[in-house]
């Protein structure tokens, strides 16, 4: 496992990278694509996992964060257009690493929006795992609002966020108009413009819109959709509580079987 | 400002990023040490702890934030010590590190809730450490006697409720019909079995405020910085009674925000607690090195 910093000098972001621990005949490398604000927190160590998983089964793995988010440069969240440029910027730095003939993204929520958006800009994108992605951009903001009046916030201190902060959502980041309007717009339905060789979209929350979405991308593309019941790892609830820092094994055990093409 | 990966560690490689002022290190300017907070990794709790280091170096002052062992990026450790314990050492071996790489001598912890207990344990065993920010700690003295851990748990626990049923929202959805009270007193609490979860009355006997004076003696700045009801601010008040009794302790800061959750999730508690850390640095730290140290400390460039 190898930190380090890469890309522009006045914009680097930050990145882990994984180098295999089994050889594969060709050299392929998977860019781990997490997801945002306070759900990037409460992802942090299934990502880990799942690298460390990855790199059993042969893969390059790069997990890397968006600008303006976790280690990277940058003060606060700056939005789906530049994180499209992190992913992109993110995917030749493992490419030029590892030397990986073949590319394939995994991202979960809004992080799998992300990537099923830039997916169509990048053709040698052989496999992408569309883990409960966020569909519908005014879907996650109401969720957000939902998550302003989380279990942990008192009164006062909801009281105290609407006051005071104009660009505060209750998730403990700054999150700007422009940030908020980018979200608004995502809406992965209504493109149907994911692609990749093969696409797996993995739904734990037994969501109609995520089932409506594999099915109509099925129509035109190669997807696998995959339902298990899984607890949602992003939502936060006490940030002491280890038990909310559980991995979720049956997601990342059916991600790294479809990847490794051992899925039943 | 410039940021950069480490890997150090004596018994597993332990992950972090050193942030650097543009001019370098300075002499004399302690370095920074920012730790854990629970179970999230080094960027802290609503990426705390990488505005803090970029605001410090800003003002000339240099930090490193890692993880622990078995927490964000760094791997398990094979030690069977307790994760308190465990905490201090690799705190320990990350100031060896810094004392080898960049010459620096004095080191100022700064922690959130495990973090801050982990920093005062820190304080209180190691010389280096000049000046320490501790963020809702929950230390509590060592003849504290379980009973009056439990007490001041249940006071924290009473104030939550309390701040619950002042909420003039929940009234007035039972006044117009759209709630009844026994929801109310329901969702008051589910909520604190939430805020709550977890928690228990703290066991641990060595992380010691009676040390407190003896810190201040050996000339150690402390910060303090509690959330309103927050359970370590109940223990402070079990072991100082009135908040006046502090007052001898001149390099004790106490700083009490309201209204605010355990981790300061409202921006504006943040951006208070930036500031309280950044006055802090320039007004009491510069003084306290300039006491413990050789030479004097280039105030103006904390300022």
């Amino acid at each position: 496992m190898e930190p380090f910093y890469f890309g522009p000098k006045d914009q680097r972001l930050f990145g882990v990278y994984h180098a295999p621990s089994v050889r594969r005949d060709v050299p392929a490398g998977v860019v781990l694509c997490y997801p945002f604000l306070q759900e990037y927190f409460r992802s942090h160590r299934a990502f880990l996992r799942l690298a460390t998983q990855l790199v059993g089964r042969g893969w390059h793995v790069l997990r890397f964060d968006y600008s303006g988010c976790g280690d990277s440069y940058g003060d606060g969240p700056s939005g789906p257009e530049a994180w499209e440029q992190d992913l992109r910027l993110a995917s030749r730095e493992l490419i030029d690493r590892a030397g990986a003939i073949k590319l394939a993204w995994v991202g979960l929520r809004l992080g799998a929006g992300l990537a099923a958006s830039v997916a169509p800009s990048v053709p040698s994108l052989s496999r992408l795992v569309l883990w409960d992605p966020i569909v519908n951009g005014p879907d996650y903001l109401r969720e957000l609002d939902e998550f302003r009046h989380a279990l942990t916030l008192s009164p006062g201190t909801r009281r105290k966020v609407e006051r005071f902060g104009p660009n505060d959502r209750g998730v403990g980041l700054d999150l700007a108009p422009e940030v908020l309007q980018s979200i608004n717009r995502l809406d992965l339905a209504s493109q149907l413009n994911a692609c990749a060789d093969q696409i797996l979209v993995l739904d734990t929350q037994e969501s109609n819109s995520t089932a409506d979405y594999a099915r109509r991308l099925a129509e035109n593309r190669n997807v696998t959709f995959k339902r298990l019941s899984e607890r949602p790892i992003w939502i936060e609830r006490k940030r002491n509580d280890p038990r909310n820092i559980k991995v979720p094994t049956a997601s990342l055990q059916a991600i790294v079987d479809w990847m490794s093409g051992t899925d039943a | 400002m410039r940021e950069h990966t480490v890997v150090f560690g004596d018994d597993s490689p332990l992950v972090g990023i050193i942030t650097e002022p543009d001019g370098g290190y300075q002499e004399n300017v302690p370095v920074f040490l920012f730790l854990n907070a629970g179970l999230d990794h080094r960027a802290g709790p609503h990426r705390l702890y990488v505005t803090l280091a970029r605001k410090l170096a800003a003002v000339g002052v240099a930090s490193l934030r890692f993880d622990f062992s078995g927490i964000g990026d760094s791997p398990a450790s094979r030690s069977l010590d307790a994760p308190e314990d465990r905490g201090v050492a690799e705190a320990r071996q990350a100031m060896n590190f810094l004392a080898r790489s960049v010459r620096s001598e004095a080191f100022v912890p700064l922690g959130l809730c495990s973090g801050a207990n982990v920093g005062f344990a820190l304080a209180a065993t190691d010389r280096r450490v000049v000046g320490a920010v501790l963020i809702n700690p929950t230390t509590m003295p060592a003849e504290h006697t379980k009973e009056q851990s439990e007490e001041a748990l249940k006071r924290a626990q009473a104030h939550h409720h309390e701040s619950r049923l002042r909420d003039w929202k929940s009234w007035t959805r039972v006044l117009t019909g759209r709630s009844n009270a026994m929801s109310v007193y329901r969702s008051t609490v589910r909520l604190a079995g939430h805020a709550f979860r977890g928690q228990s009355a703290p066991r641990r006997k060595d992380v010691d405020l009676g040390l407190l004076p003896e810190l201040g003696t050996r000339g150690v700045e402390l910060l303090a910085v509690f959330s309103e009801g927050d359970l370590g601010l109940e223990l402070l008040t079990t072991h100082v009674g009135s908040f006046e009794n502090l007052a001898p302790l001149n390099r004790f800061q106490l700083e009490i925000v309201r209204d605010t959750d355990h981790i300061l999730t409202p921006l504006h508690d943040q951006q208070r607690m930036e500031a309280l850390v950044l006055n802090w640095t320039a007004q009491r730290l510069s003084a306290g090195l300039a006491r413990s140290a050789n030479g004097s400390m280039p105030v103006d460039a904390l300022r």
